[in-house]
């Protein structure tokens, strides 16, 4: 009827699509690994969406210590076959170091009782497993942001890798990534508590990441060594996680 | 194509395509949102559940007789189905069915958030689409007319006695069409889509009320589950509808656009 306004929706019209195309361009061209296929558009979109979400870094909920899962469930792997890795939990870790190395001005090497000396923040959070369970743990540990200040990040770095004591069925040790901004998040910490005791075996003894923001296989067990760097296509298969190499799951682990 | 008289464009081109769009990204959703659903057969109310803790619903296997007794537990209620539904895979884990040979758990849970994003997408814009074309108010809401108990009567019975709306009655949805498509649009989608994103620890932190409107992570789990086995029902209930009131006619004007009327017995 009015051809002024048919057209000046059609221009809006036109505006939103181009403005989606483009979106979707630029989570494209963010997100760490190369894009092989419409999964993994899905999950720069994902990536891109939530980032924006999370842009004031909002804290998870906190529960009660009455609201605590004693028995705390687990996934994967939960007793590493690795000698090496058996030796140390027979000994209490005694011996074991943990190092925080790549592009950071000073690498760490921390015993467990140098890292349980840093300082320490404790949170009882809800973990949610990929796989449909969740349950409430009180965890404690030391925030990775402290860490990363610690060693002084270099200005080209981008991505976190954690690199895990449990070999997986490929003869592959565990391994998982996030970006340095989900690694900021004042409740991101390495956890060597669980409900007020030393993390058990099959819960990630004696290190385990906490990404509060993120679903279960993110939070990497067995942490031995944190590597900063500034892409994930060099680390194995180039997908920046265990799973995401040999499952296809997506890496933005935000759902 | 050059339509005859009785012959009118019944659905605009933004609604076949966005019709389709969404028949086949629900169809994948269910796919895998079964398979996601596989791994943990086990459905809970509030913010915590896993293997040990309460369920309201769930599979139970029991191993110890040989093939393993299932039963599905509802509430308070069990019912056995052995046979059914239900596989003991790597004890203790019972699962509804075994995967598919090959099936990949994370590239399952991909295809899932890759539909979901066609999904919603074509969501957002078939109601845009509504709002902007004046179709919501053209065919959509009912009149107080039609909300009147005796025509919503009518039509019921009309239903129940599978009667085929004819000539110009047949060009207009009737009030039950108009209110089941309306509440499957604005209320139950927009349930499915908010319990999906409640699973998602990076949503639930930036809109923690989400856990406060579906009580917590697994409640919005369960109902999921729930409204979606809602949508299913609608779809089942869609297609037979289409048998009953003429399919080809029907299911050409979705492709083509294009009805006619009175013409499903030679369309």
């Amino acid at each position: 009827m009015d051809k002024r306004r048919f057209k000046r929706r059609e221009i809006l019209h036109a505006a939103l699509v181009g403005a989606g195309m483009g979106g979707v361009a630029l989570a494209c061209y963010r997100y760490p690994a190369s894009i092989r296929n419409l999964y993994d558009v899905a999950d720069a979109l994902n990536y891109g969406v939530h980032d924006l979400l999370l842009r004031g870094q909002p804290l998870v909920r906190e529960y009660s210590l009455a609201e605590r899962t004693l028995d705390f469930p687990t996934s994967g792997v939960t007793s590493p076959r690795d000698e090496n890795y058996q030796r140390h939990l027979a000994s209490n870790f005694a011996d074991w170091t943990f190092t925080l190395d790549g592009l950071v001005d000073r690498p760490l090497s921390f015993t467990l009782p140098e890292l349980q000396n840093q300082p320490a923040q404790t949170q009882i959070t809800l973990h949610t497993c990929d796989e449909g369970w969740s349950a409430i743990g009180e965890w404690t540990g030391v925030r990775l942001s402290h860490l990363l200040s610690l060693a002084g990040v270099k200005p080209e770095a981008r991505y976190v890798v954690f690199h895990c004591m449990d070999t997986q069925s490929n003869g592959v040790p565990y391994y998982e990534s996030i970006d340095l901004f989900a690694a900021s998040h004042p409740q991101t910490i390495l956890a060597y508590g669980l409900n007020g005791r030393p993390i058990p075996e099959k819960n990630g003894a004696p290190l385990r990441l906490r990404i509060e923001t993120q679903i279960g296989y993110k939070h990497a067990k067995y942490v031995e060594r944190v590597e900063v760097v500034d892409s994930l296509q060099s680390i194995y298969e180039g997908r920046g996680g265990w799973w995401e190499d040999v499952n296809e799951a997506i890496w933005y682990a935000g759902l | 194509m050059n339509p005859s008289p009785d012959t009118y464009l019944r659905y605009p081109l933004a609604t076949r395509i966005l019709h389709w769009l969404a028949a086949a990204s629900i169809f994948v959703l269910l796919w895998s949102g079964i398979w996601i659903l596989n791994i943990h057969p086990r459905l809970y109310w509030g913010d915590v559940g896993y293997f040990g803790a309460p369920a309201v619903a769930e599979i139970a296997g029991d191993t110890s007789t040989d093939p393993p007794t299932m039963t599905l537990k509802i509430g308070g209620a069990s019912f056995d189905v052995t046979g059914i539904i239900g596989r003991v895979n790597r004890l203790p884990y019972v699962r509804i069915a075994n995967y598919p040979e090959g099936f990949q758990f994370g590239g399952n849970r991909a295809l899932h958030f890759t539909a979901a994003w066609v999904f919603v997408i074509a969501w957002i814009y078939y109601i845009s689409h509504l709002l902007s074309s004046g179709r919501l108010r053209d065919t959509w809401l009912p009149s107080p007319g039609e909300l009147k108990p005796a025509n919503i009567g009518h039509d019921i019975l009309n239903h129940l006695k599978l009667k085929r709306a004819r000539g110009e009655e047949a060009r207009r949805y009737n009030s039950l069409q108009k209110l089941s498509y309306l509440s499957v649009m604005v209320i139950l989608i927009p349930l499915i889509i908010l319990t999906g994103l409640t699973m998602s620890n990076s949503v639930t932190t930036a809109w923690p009320f989400l856990f406060d409107l579906f009580g917590g992570r697994q409640s919005a789990r369960t109902l999921h589950f729930v409204f979606i086995s809602l949508l299913t029902l609608f779809i089942i209930i869609h297609i037979f509808q289409l048998f009953v009131a003429g399919f080809i006619n029907h299911f050409r004007s979705m492709i083509t656009g294009y009805y006619k009327l009175g013409g499903d017995r030679h369309g």
